[in-house]
């Protein structure tokens, strides 16, 4: 980890997994587990904008929590780079010094209407994070929150103002305010923008990128909408029942996938250009229940190019072509549709 | 927009106008609607004179933003706009199954004859396929409803129709499922559930209000799918209210853009995705990413849609349009013009025709 190259690894996830216990009962038997994070190895660069995408249910918003540890993870590491070049494994701190590194790692939420306490001023919302790492008077709290509210592109005179006085933009504005107070290196955005006009979307993802540029910003950005995954990340990862499936360079990944469920995704995207006739991959059914997944590989019952050996063994994790990662047995011969 | 069309039909005496007239081939026809909510804070104008048509078997995708009065649009044609709303001018003309035209907009929103078309002849998908189902009735007798109120008293063949459309849905194993309840199924069961319900009566004008925002992309491509193979196979015409530019791009034949309760620009899909007139429209479609094409910023369209109460006589757009021209869109409202063949816009750009306020 000691690289000097200009592009550092912040974080690093090792065979992450969450199992959520079923219980069944009076006695609460733990009868089985959901396996909604099944063993992750992830990298992230400093100042890059990971996408992670995935149907609903495939433990993208558990990998985003697990990872800051508001969700426990079951198992592996999270070895996460602070400001003076130190390692330290998130997975294994205590609740002390958990405390001391979370201020370099936030999240922003979907929903800016629910993630926001309606009782609470934007003075307290976004200073609330302040307040709890470190000791600042009333003055210098207000003073920095007024500069973040210039950030974000909020009117400074609305500080104390409720969130129901704001639209779903300036609301989620708020969001992307608390989420820079402490100065963190890393921030977890889960799907941003889905709740969001388009117009407002559009706002929103601009004023991401342009924040990332000026505090040199990196982003692990969680979204379902594979055009605004495009139009925001470095690299992307593909994530179905729990595990990652492909991870590629942008371009790469949506010009060239290697994975069938990549390009059944991409397929299912409607092009906002009516002489734009895409033959599309229907996949049947829906994604399995993590509790109880197929065998072999996951998306064998859903995959068009299955054969026997995808009921039966669970592909490896292989490097396809350069820095383009698949888990599928078939990577290398498929060719498969990308778009663009 | 008002071409006249052939006046074939007869015109049912049920709170008909007697110049109700359809333009040729379409089956609804909507003339400048008004709903109106009334409120403590003053009349909000959701939508405002509203005027679009869809043809037999066509698709027509209505867009805009949230507040534009999409939903209302649709709530009023099936008269069940929630109190204090009320639609207190316009036409909706309906050519029914038997060929009589009714103007819907003076029926008696509680009266038999919206009754009978609610659901029969017209009939709606909502967004949230969760919160339009009922928890505590089984699948079944959900489906049953309609169709023993509008189709059959047999309840045997009633029970068959409803399985037969849950097949048709692509719901696996419907037997087990016509058993269970909402909350045993995935939210896109739910929402093929809601179609089946809505297509069980074999209505000849379908509205899908949002009917896959809710869903993943890759069950709104099955759901989409599902509602064009079954347009065809029911021979049904459908309003398709979304704000994903994708889906109106793949679905519609036409397209009509809302802002502010009116239509601000309409035509066919193809002239409104390659040439689009409306400053709105064009900052609509700029300020989506596209798939494939790579860019480094987002068009916006900066502020947001103003709440439709005491609102000047003005272009709704003029404060957020960078094309506004003082003196001119900031004192009367533009009107629908049609500038190419059936592509009608509503701007001060194109024409300065005004709209005629009493």
């Amino acid at each position: 980890m000691s690289d000097q190259n200009e592009t550092k690894i912040l974080l690093k996830v090792k065979g992450l997994k969450k199992y959520f216990p079923v219980e069944k009962g009076f006695l609460r038997r733990v009868v089985g587990h959901i396996k909604a994070v099944d063993g992750v190895n992830l990298e992230i660069k400093e100042g890059e904008t990971l996408g992670l995408v995935g149907e609903s249910g495939a433990g993208k918003t558990t990998l985003g929590r697990c990872v800051v540890r508001a969700i426990e993870p079951t198992e592996g590491s999270i070895e996460f780079r602070l400001g003076d070049d130190r390692v330290v494994d998130l997975a294994k701190l205590d609740k002390k010094s958990l405390r001391e590194v979370r201020r370099h790692a936030n999240m922003i939420f979907q929903d800016p209407f629910s993630s926001l306490d309606p009782r609470w001023t934007v003075l307290d919302i976004v200073g609330e994070p302040l307040k709890n790492t470190k000791k600042v008077s009333i003055r210098e709290l207000e003073e920095r929150v007024k500069a973040l509210m210039e950030v974000v592109g909020l009117e400074v005179k609305h500080l104390k103002r409720y969130p129901h006085a704001f639209s779903g933009g300036q609301r989620q504005r708020i969001g992307v305010a608390r989420a820079l107070a402490t100065n963190p290196k890393l921030i977890i955005a889960d799907e941003p923008v889905s709740a969001l006009d388009v117009s407002i979307q559009a706002q929103i993802l601009n004023l991401l990128k342009d924040l990332q540029d000026e505090f040199q910003l990196t982003f692990l950005f969680i979204a379902h909408d594979l055009s605004v995954v495009e139009h925001i990340s470095t690299r992307v990862a593909v994530m179905y029942v729990g595990k990652i499936v492909e991870l590629a360079k942008t371009d790469d990944l949506f010009a060239n996938p290697k994975h069938p469920y990549t390009e059944a995704l991409l397929s299912a995207v409607p092009k906002p250009d009516p002489d734009i006739v895409t033959e599309r991959i229907v996949l049947k059914g829906e994604i399995p229940n993590p509790a109880n997944p197929p065998s072999g590989c996951y998306f064998h019952p859903r995959c068009p190019y299955q054969k026997d050996v995808c009921k039966e063994a669970e592909p490896s994790w292989e490097e396809v072509t350069p820095k383009h990662f698949a888990a599928c047995h078939f990577a290398r011969e498929l060719s498969l549709r990308g778009v663009g | 927009m008002e071409s006249m069309g052939k006046n074939s039909t007869q015109i049912s005496t049920t709170g008909a106008d007697q110049s109700a007239n359809l333009t040729n081939g379409a089956i609804i026809e909507v003339k400048d609607l008004r709903t109106y909510f009334y409120m403590d804070e003053g009349t909000l104008k959701a939508v405002d004179g509203a005027s679009f048509s869809v043809g037999q078997q066509k698709t027509i995708g209505l867009i805009g933003e949230s507040g534009c009065g999409k939903s209302v649009t649709a709530q009023s044609i099936l008269r069940i706009v929630p109190k204090p709303g009320r639609t207190v001018a316009g036409q909706i003309l309906f050519r029914g199954r038997n060929g009589e035209v009714t103007d819907l907009a003076q029926l008696d929103p509680f009266g038999e004859e919206i009754r009978r078309i609610r659901g029969k002849e017209i009939s709606i998908v909502f967004q949230e396929p969760m919160t339009s189902l009922s928890p505590v009735h089984s699948v079944a007798s959900q489906l049953l409803e309609a169709i023993l109120l509008h189709r059959t008293e047999d309840k045997k063949e009633a029970y068959d129709i409803a399985l037969d459309m849950l097949t048709r849905v692509g719901i696996p194993n419907p037997t087990q499922r016509m058993n269970e309840y909402p909350h045993q199924l995935s939210g896109g069961m739910r929402q093929r559930v809601m179609i089946a319900m809505a297509l069980s009566c074999n209505p000849i004008l379908f509205i899908a209000d949002e009917p896959t925002t809710a869903l993943d992309v890759t069950v709104q491509a099955q759901i989409l799918e599902l509602i064009k193979e079954l347009q065809v196979q029911l021979q049904m015409s459908v309003l398709y209210i979304t704000h994903d530019l994708g889906v109106i791009a793949e679905i519609s034949d036409e397209v009509s853009v809302m802002y502010l309760g009116r239509v601000v620009e309409s035509g066919p899909v193809r002239s409104i995705f390659h040439h689009p007139l409306h400053p709105y429209t064009i900052r609509l479609l700029d300020s989506i990413p596209k798939i494939g094409q790579k860019k480094s910023r987002l068009s916006t369209i900066e502020g947001t849609v103003p709440i439709p109460i005491d609102l000047p006589v003005e272009c709704g757009f003029c404060y957020r349009c960078p094309e506004a021209m003082e003196g001119i869109c900031n004192v009367a409202i533009p009107a629908l013009v049609e500038m190419e063949k059936n592509h009608f816009v509503r701007c001060f750009l194109h024409s300065d025709k005004k709209e005629v306020v009493e």
